[in-house]
């Protein structure tokens, strides 16, 4: 009883850190009395469910095995989520993606933790006894979780939560967690153990690993890229804005120039004209005529 | 099935039907081809084509495999590569692009086989799946040709503006992902295609789920990058439009300035004159008069042509060139009002200033821009020509390309214009001069709108 108890608590327990991943890259938008409502909330959840499956394992109507487990983890991290979802919105597409990427995470420690049960306890893998094993998932969470945090810490910041959503989040959004899927619809986890066990499977284990995990990085390396690229995008679009400001004032100084240009080409043609008719009298070498038209000029800038 | 039609007519069905997905490596590129390189890779693929259809007839009845079907199964693995190959030789520049189809050819085929191995053995799961091999290469075949036009049709808007996509960080990292998840299903289907490991229906029909996925994601980034595109060229033509309003105030200001000056020693003028009279020098007065003209020409702002926003945009940089002492040559007879002109002005202005940058660069004795522009009936004809004796490397349409960062903006701006208004235009570096030619129908669709 007691050992099932322990089981259980430590399965539970397991859905934290997960729980925390998935929180983690939006705290910086989260008011102090949301995060205390959502503290609040995943106690009241890991106690309910911690309850609930006691009684269930207790009375016998779920069998204590490592399956059971692995079923239970497809539905216990629902109720966190909602409570996530649900108290920071509205984000569904950027939860789905955090969710994906959790996931991924969740399954590389879960092989690994997986491979190392196998490795080092054999005889408790065969015998089901899953206590060590959640110990060990548990312990290599943790162990890795620094480095978990440090690649979702910049997935988002204030002003990218804060603007309108880029229009790849559709798409790129449910990604991950449909990789997730796909890998654990290959249904490695319930292989029979003698395949398990054979060398190619644990060369194969380890390639699809590292696969999901590039492709998981790959996918944080290409949105905080797209981000970047809506922002600068964004930036582009307030400076055209800025200097479609500047252009309009400037043709409208223009326009007053272009007006006074037109004066001047008037009092230009007015002067050309006095110079052509001052030229020709003298060409004419009718002297007397310019000077009297000279005297005239003089006499109309003398009065001005 | 006939004796002869198993020998002869199974390869080449089984071979036929492979080519779509084989073309989706060359098609999208297609355009972008020379017409011999494109006759060389029409002899090519039939070649090719023909070499299979022998090989694969050749495996089949080798007896090198234990079964018939085995034989097509390892056919499939190896004959993609010689049209792959050709594809890749042909457009070596291309060769990542080559890659990413290659990843969504082999997500495509690893889902497809998937389905077809289901159907066949939920439908027929009294027959030995093997002995079934006919259909089941036309069911595969059905699921490419139906698959085809939509994956062509992406590849294809995909790779039209590759090189600046590419360029993208989040565009370049999203494309890796197909590549690693191709990796990671070719892997799976080496080792379980028979499924003696996994059931793959499930996890196949989620991988399908996210190649599409994949596909809208990287169409929609590439969307933002033609959008960031459109906002940086807006920003160039902006700031264009900005030197040449700041250019005509600072012009009209000068123009003043000096105007103003005449007048304010008209008084000192009209004494001198008035001298020059009484005194009856004759070429005194003339000469004196000639230099008060000069003085009254260099107040008045360069007139190119009867249309302003034309006018202004060969304004700026035209002086400059004159400024920096570039023999320039203008004649532009363009109407007042005319549909395409603030376009046009754009485009008049990018050519011009990548001609002066382009004379900057020559030596001073070998430096020329020459602008005409005409309009004969309702074709408006306009060459710029500047000398200019370094090679200039052009793009697939014919445009000239630059590796500097910043640069090229002008003759983007230039295929725009072209696109819009369905203009022609040529480019062509001839006896030392760099040649844009470039015509436009007034009276054809678009222009005007």
């Amino acid at each position: 009883m007691v050992h099932i108890l322990l089981t259980l608590f430590l399965f539970c327990i397991s859905l934290l850190p997960a729980a925390y991943l998935r929180y983690y890259p939006f705290r910086s938008i989260v008011r102090p009395s949301t995060r205390h409502f959502l503290l609040c909330g995943h106690l009241y959840v890991f106690l309910f469910e911690f309850v609930l499956l006691a009684g269930l394992f207790t009375r016998g109507l779920m069998s204590f095995e490592i399956g059971t487990f692995q079923f239970l983890y497809y539905f216990c991290y629902l109720p966190y989520l909602l409570l996530l979802v649900c108290s920071i919105r509205p984000f569904w597409f950027r939860h789905l993606f955090v969710l994906g990427l959790q996931a991924i995470y969740m399954i590389c420690i879960h092989t690994l933790a997986l491979e190392a049960f196998k490795l080092f306890l054999p005889q408790e893998w065969e015998m089901n006894q899953v206590l060590s094993y959640f110990c060990l998932y548990l312990g290599l969470f943790l162990l890795g979780l620094p480095l978990a945090l440090k690649v979702l810490e910049k997935l988002f910041d204030q002003e990218q939560l804060r603007a309108p959503r880029p229009a790849f989040w559709t798409w790129l959004g449910p990604i991950p967690l449909l990789l997730c899927y796909y890998h654990a619809n290959l249904g490695y986890f319930i292989l029979d153990p003698k395949i398990l066990f054979q060398p190619f499977f644990q060369l194969y284990t380890l390639v699809t690993l590292v696969l999901l995990l590039t492709v998981g990085l790959l996918l944080v390396r290409a949105l905080q890229g797209g981000v970047r690229q809506t922002k600068a995008m964004l930036q582009m679009k307030e400076q055209n804005h800025r200097i479609q400001e500047k252009l309009n004032t400037l043709n409208d100084y223009a326009a007053a120039l272009r007006k006074e240009q037109q004066e001047l080409a008037i009092l230009r043609h007015d002067s050309r004209h006095q110079l052509r008719l001052l030229g020709e009298l003298t060409e004419k070498g009718q002297y007397e005529e310019a000077e009297n038209h000279l005297l005239r000029l003089q006499k109309e800038v003398a009065d001005k | 099935m006939m004796p002869l039609f198993e020998t002869l007519g199974v390869p080449l069905v089984y071979v036929l039907i492979l080519q779509p997905f084989y073309l989706l490596q060359i098609l999208p590129f297609w355009n972008f081809l020379e017409p011999d390189r494109k006759k060389f890779i029409r002899n090519g693929w039939l070649l090719l084509f023909l070499l299979d259809v022998g090989l694969t007839m050749g495996l089949v009845r080798s007896g090198v495999f234990s079964s018939i079907p085995r034989a097509y199964w390892a056919c499939g693995y190896v004959i993609w590569i010689p049209q792959f190959l050709l594809s890749v030789l042909t457009t070596r520049k291309y060769w990542v692009g080559h890659l990413f189809i290659l990843s969504f050819r082999i997500l495509l085929s690893s889902c497809f086989y998937t389905f077809l191995r289901h159907f066949f053995l939920y439908f027929w799961p009294e027959r030995a799946f093997s002995s079934m091999y006919f259909w089941q290469i036309l069911f595969y075949g059905a699921e490419c040709l139906l698959t085809f036009p939509f994956v062509l049709r992406f590849l294809t808007r995909t790779f039209s503006h590759f090189r600046e996509a590419a360029a993208r960080r989040y565009w370049r990292l999203t494309a890796l992902i197909p590549m690693v998840l191709a990796g990671e299903t070719l892997y799976v289907s080496v080792y379980d295609s028979q499924e003696r490991y996994f059931d793959l229906l499930e996890a196949r029909i989620l991988l399908l789920l996210v190649t599409v996925l994949i596909m809208a994601s990287i169409r929609t980034a590439q969307q933002e990058v033609y959008d960031e595109i459109s906002a940086r060229e807006e920003k160039h033509q902006l700031e264009q439009q900005v030197v040449s309003a700041a250019n005509y105030v600072k012009m009209s200001k000068e123009s003043r300035q000096r105007l103003e000056a005449i007048y304010r020693e008209k008084r000192e003028h009209l004494d001198q004159l008035l001298d020059l009279v009484r005194r009856k020098d004759r070429v005194g007065v003339l000469t004196y008069i000639e230099e008060l003209g000069e003085e009254f020409n260099s107040t008045k702002l360069p007139q190119y042509c009867r249309n302003p926003l034309i006018n202004a945009a060969l304004t700026v940089y035209l002086s400059r060139a004159r400024e920096e002492g570039i023999p320039t040559t203008v004649s532009v007879d363009l109407p007042q009002d005319m549909a395409c002109s603030g376009d046009l002005s754009i485009v008049l202005s990018n050519l011009v200033e990548n001609a002066l940058i382009a004379s900057r660069k020559q030596p001073e004795d070998r430096r020329n821009i020459t602008v005409l522009a005409l309009r004969q009936g309702g074709v408006v004809n306009i060459l710029v020509k500047n000398l200019f004796d370094a090679p200039v490397p052009m793009d697939e349409e014919g445009l000239p390309v630059t590796t500097v960062k910043g640069h090229g903006i002008g003759m983007k701006s230039l295929a725009r214009f072209r696109d819009k208004y369905g203009a022609s235009v040529l480019c062509q570096q001839k006896d030392g001069w760099f040649l844009t030619y470039l015509q436009v129908d007034l009276g054809a669709k678009g222009v005007g709108d």
